[in-house]
């Protein structure tokens, strides 16, 4: 058995201060004197108070160094226990929501997904609004923290290819991740600020710019009303495009360039290749929608631009019913889904430096077929990649195709149909957020479906967000002995 | 440039016996007397002279040494140009199909697919319908032989495997290629002879019997009857599902099995795996629809033999699976990606390409955590290479991602999304059945626009071949020295 005191440190210390945070909504509704903001004040103080206990129960284990079983463990723990206290709000407030519900909202949150089960998100109260902005925010900067210390150093999913990359850790992990926190935090900070003012530029009202740059900034997508995006129609839709770029790239590289260096950005290959992919993508969508259906073409760009990048970024705004615009369309979307942003930044799903890898191993075994006898090693940006990389990237693939299969199949058994299924499993894993179908499309919500599929959804979110491998470890048995 | 003489050899060769084949539904459309024998005279002519011209013209590089890029051709050109020729007696006679729908059917034929574009099947004339099943029975044993002789040398989707394994545990008794074909031969005809015999036992008329027994052996599909085996239902369903699951399994086994050693066979870990997926996947299958109320035995009995037909890529159907739910189509859905076993006539993924997938990636979470242990992934007691797992990885992502990539052509194209991917689904893995709002008021592919037949018909040759096999052809650099 581990030590989880040092585990137990570190969750206990986030949700307490996770639960402090719960006074920005609770200060904003008080404000607005609906009476709302005791819900924020119980949840307050239940999340501080016992996340206190937990970090004073475990603090006399605490040392510099954890091991690679506790940093797994501290992983999922974080993303388990914060979902739970983050969902108390919207049982204790207006939604009175059921714990099933305001798990899969707080879930949804966290994990940067955006699917939602609250229906009448106008009518919410602001500070539920913004908690649920707040969510998002926080998701984002988590994952960014993970995907830059905790993946390299856990060789998850080849994520060590980065691993000598800025930030090694040098077998230090929470210092790294305190500090890189701390400068990461500064850049999201920044961006987020300058989105908000970008937003209320552009004729978005205080609050609506301010929640709606903590969504794009995490690539969440949480709005403040049913309709998505669909209210901000013509330059908010291009603003929010670029910001959605902006917080799918690598952030490290955001870090180079406050350090005074532009250069890693500009000949990022995994940048090029995801700008290439979005270019690509929305032409194709931008002239079957002019070519087939006849639309306007700045309409047809627009709209294709703004929702391609929302879901390939896994953001999930929506601006338009894209379901209308023809199968084509929708197909698309829905691999485009699986794509994914780059690696180090609040995106999902595969990510686009894996396509490269898996590319760049299937030009390897053609060439060996076409010489048996030849020696080849896959590159990435010129350098060679080690099979146990390869090793990685290959087992990410196989689980995340196995993952999506399973889950689409526990779906169906709660009674939802084919199409339902398959999107649902697949929005959930990728964290986009809209599925496909009348239910959970991008002009429908969560509400509607059962409650075993909403826990199903709600696991395959956490699984797809620690790129289930993480999560994986935990269940062998060999994990806990020892 | 590469000799293209060897492989123009081969397939003037294999051109000329496709053509000869030609007499067999002739000879039976004379004995029934329906007028469609003029139909298969031509085509046998034609066909028989044009190969028999090739092969002349490429006679003299006909005995040389093979590399790998003639093997490559061969295998590209045989199921291209084959179903070419074979779809002539669909075009010259009933049912007096156009291009597109003849080919369809021809390449589903050998490529052991058994979508149809055709209703009105009971109505075919009788050598029609035997010329199907005769189609399937081709395409079953050719890939079943280029699994065994060529692919393990292409180093494809993990095959490479088998290079060591499977003959050398034959000893020396098989050594050569043509000794494989031969007892192959021999296993195949006898298995599809036991098939037919055993049809027509339990009452199935002649015809019907021979031609299902074709198809089942080759799981291919094809069946003279628009009902499929709803026209049978009862023991002929049970007997078919257990031929289906025999003609799914490495033939390898059976020829062993015929050499008088049953225990490669008995202690084959694809084979058992397979046995134990398709008992839980009709295990769950059953329990779904009785939950929901169905009766017991017809419940298992069609779950049984419609699963076994999806997994072992046949197509044979004896019931409306699409009404089964949601949970039942997802259980579908699945069995058809992984399929049968590999070096047997079915498509797919195949068990052992999934049992590997599954030994990696758990071999994988254990590294992760502990990175420092060495600990190879074993298949079957023995280590497997990196580099089989990578090509298998591989060939299960393009495939997934051909699926995708096609079904949204298909929509460009009009279809709606479920019919969509069933339609690629089936094509890639060479299945057969179809789903979907398109395909439900017939069960066939008959309502599809000619540009997405010829789409599944390219994805259906690409599921046969193994995707890569396909693609390396299309490179400038296999055909640069």
């Amino acid at each position: 058995m581990h030590d989880l005191r040092p585990v137990g440190y570190v969750i206990g210390l986030l949700c307490a201060v996770f639960g402090a945070t719960m006074a920005v909504p609770l200060a904003v509704d008080f404000a607005a004197g609906d009476g709302h903001w005791r819900a924020f004040l119980q949840s307050a103080v239940l999340t501080s108070a016992i996340g206190g206990l937990i970090a004073l129960a475990c603090a006399n284990g605490v040392g510099d160094r954890i091991s690679l079983q506790q940093t797994f463990l501290l992983a999922t723990g974080v993303w388990v226990a914060l979902p739970l206290f983050g969902a108390l709000p919207f049982m204790f407030g207006a939604t009175a929501a059921r714990p099933v519900d305001a798990v899969f909202e707080s879930m949804s949150g966290l994990t940067t997904t955006g699917a939602t089960v609250f229906t009448g998100l106008e009518h919410l109260p602001r500070g539920l609004l913004l908690w649920r902005s707040m969510l998002q925010w926080f998701g984002g900067i988590g994952i960014i923290v993970v995907a830059m210390v905790f993946l390299p150093e856990l060789r998850v999913g080849g994520m060590q290819i980065f691993r000598s990359e800025a930030f090694d850790t040098g077998g230090k992990v929470l210092p790294r991740a305190a500090e890189i926190a701390s400068r990461i935090g500064v850049i999201y900070l920044a961006l987020t600020v300058a989105n908000a003012l970008a937003y209320a530029a552009v004729g978005m009202n205080g609050f609506d710019a301010i929640n709606h740059a903590l969504t794009t900034m995490s690539t969440g997508g949480f709005a403040t009303s049913d309709a998505s995006f669909a209210p901000y129609q013509g330059a908010p839709e291009y603003l929010a495009s670029v910001f959605m770029v902006i917080a799918s790239l690598p952030f490290v590289r955001y870090v180079q360039i406050v350090a005074g260096a532009a250069r890693p950005l500009l000949r990022d290959t995994q940048v090029r290749a995801f700008l290439w992919t979005i270019a690509a993508l929305v032409s194709v969508i931008t002239a079957y929608r002019v070519l087939a259906n006849g639309d306007h073409w700045e309409h047809a760009f627009r709209e294709a631009l703004f929702n391609v990048i929302s879901v390939i970024t896994g953001t999930g705004f929506a601006s338009v019913d894209y379901q209308l615009w023809g199968t084509f369309p929708v197909m698309m979307f829905f691999f485009v889904g699986l794509i994914g942003g780059c690696a180090g930044s609040t995106t999902c799903s595969v990510k686009i430096f894996r396509y490269q890898l898996l590319i760049a191993s299937i030009k390897v075994q053609i060439r060996r077929i076409h010489s048996p006898h030849g020696q080849f090693a896959p590159r990435y940006e010129g350098r060679v990649v080690s099979d146990e990389v390869m090793s990685s990237v290959m087992s990410f693939f196989g689980v995340f195709v196995v993952s999506l299969g399973l889950i689409a199949v526990a779906l169906s058994m709660t009674g939802l149909d084919f199409v339902t299924s398959i999107s649902g499993a697949a929005t959930a894993i990728a964290n986009v957020g809209p599925g496909l179908g009348d239910t959970i499309g991008p002009a429908g919500n969560f509400a509607a479906i059962n409650d075993t599929a909403k826990w199903i959804l709600s696991a395959a979110m956490l699984l797809g967000r620690l790129e289930l491998l993480i999560v994986f470890v935990l269940f062998m048995p060999r994990f806990w002995r020892a | 440039m590469i000799d293209v003489r060897p492989v123009g050899y081969v397939m003037g060769s294999l051109t000329a016996a496709l053509g000869v084949t030609m007499v067999a539904p002739m000879a039976l459309d004379i004995a029934t007397a329906n007028g469609n024998a003029r139909a298969f005279g031509e085509a046998a002519l034609f066909t028989a002279f044009t190969g028999g011209m090739v092969a002349l013209a490429c006679q003299s590089g006909g005995r040389r040494e093979w590399n790998i890029r003639q093997a490559f051709l061969l295998t590209f050109l045989i199921w291209a140009v084959l179903p070419a020729f074979a779809a002539l007696p669909f075009m010259l006679g009933e049912p007096r199909a156009g291009l597109t729908d003849a080919v369809f059917e021809s390449v589903s034929g050998m490529t052991t697919t058994g979508s149809t574009v055709f209703v009105g099947i009971d109505a075919f004339p009788a050598g029609l319908n035997l010329w199907r099943g005769m189609l399937n029975w081709f395409g079953g044993i050719g890939i079943a032989y280029i699994a065994m002789i060529f692919l393990p040398h292409l180093r494809l989707g993990g095959m490479q495997f088998f290079r060591a394994q499977g003959f050398d545990t034959l000893g020396k008794t098989l050594p050569r290629a043509v000794d494989i074909a031969r007892g192959l031969l021999a296993v195949y005809v006898g298995l599809t002879a036991v098939c037919a015999a055993t049809y027509s036992l339990l009452g199935m008329s002649p015809l019907d019997a021979v031609v299902c027994a074709m198809a089942s052996i080759a799981t291919g599909g094809f069946s003279p009857m628009d009902a499929s085996f709803a026209k049978y239902p009862g023991a002929p369903e049970y007997a078919g599902a257990i031929f289906m699951i025999l003609g799914s399994m490495p033939y390898v086994r059976f020829m062993q099995l015929a050499a008088g050693s049953a225990r490669p066979f008995l202690y084959d870990v694809q084979v058992r795996a397979y046995l134990a997926w398709i008992a839980i996947a009709v295990g769950a299958v059953t329990a779904w629809r009785v939950a929901h109320g169905a009766p017991v035995e017809p419940a298992f009995r069609e779950s049984f033999f419609n699963l076994v037909s999806v997994m072992s890529g046949t197509g044979f159907f004896s019931a409306d699976v699409g009404s089964w739910g949601g949970f039942a189509l997802g259980v579908v859905a699945i069995v058809g990606i992984i399929g049968g076993c590999t070096s047997s006539s079915s498509g797919a993924l195949s068990v052992f390409r999934v049992q590997i997938l599954f030994t990696a990636i758990g071999t994988h979470v254990r590294r992760l955590h502990a990175p420092h242990r060495v600990e190879p992934v074993r298949y079957d007691g023995r280590a497997v290479d990196e580099d089989v797992i990578h090509a298998i990885i591989l060939h299960l992502t393009s495939y997934i991602l051909i699926i995708g990539l096609m079904s949204i052509v298909l929509t460009l194209d009009g279809v709606d999304m479920e019919s969509a991917f069933f339609s690629i689904w089936t094509s890639i893995g060479n299945i057969g059945f179809g789903f979907g709002p398109m395909v439900a008021p017939t069960g066939t592919m008959m309502a599809f626009s000619d540009l997405s037949k010829w789409v599944m018909i390219v994805t259906m040759i690409l599921g046969r071949l193994g995707l890569l096999a396909v693609f390396i052809l299309i490179l400038p650099r296999f055909w640069r020295d």
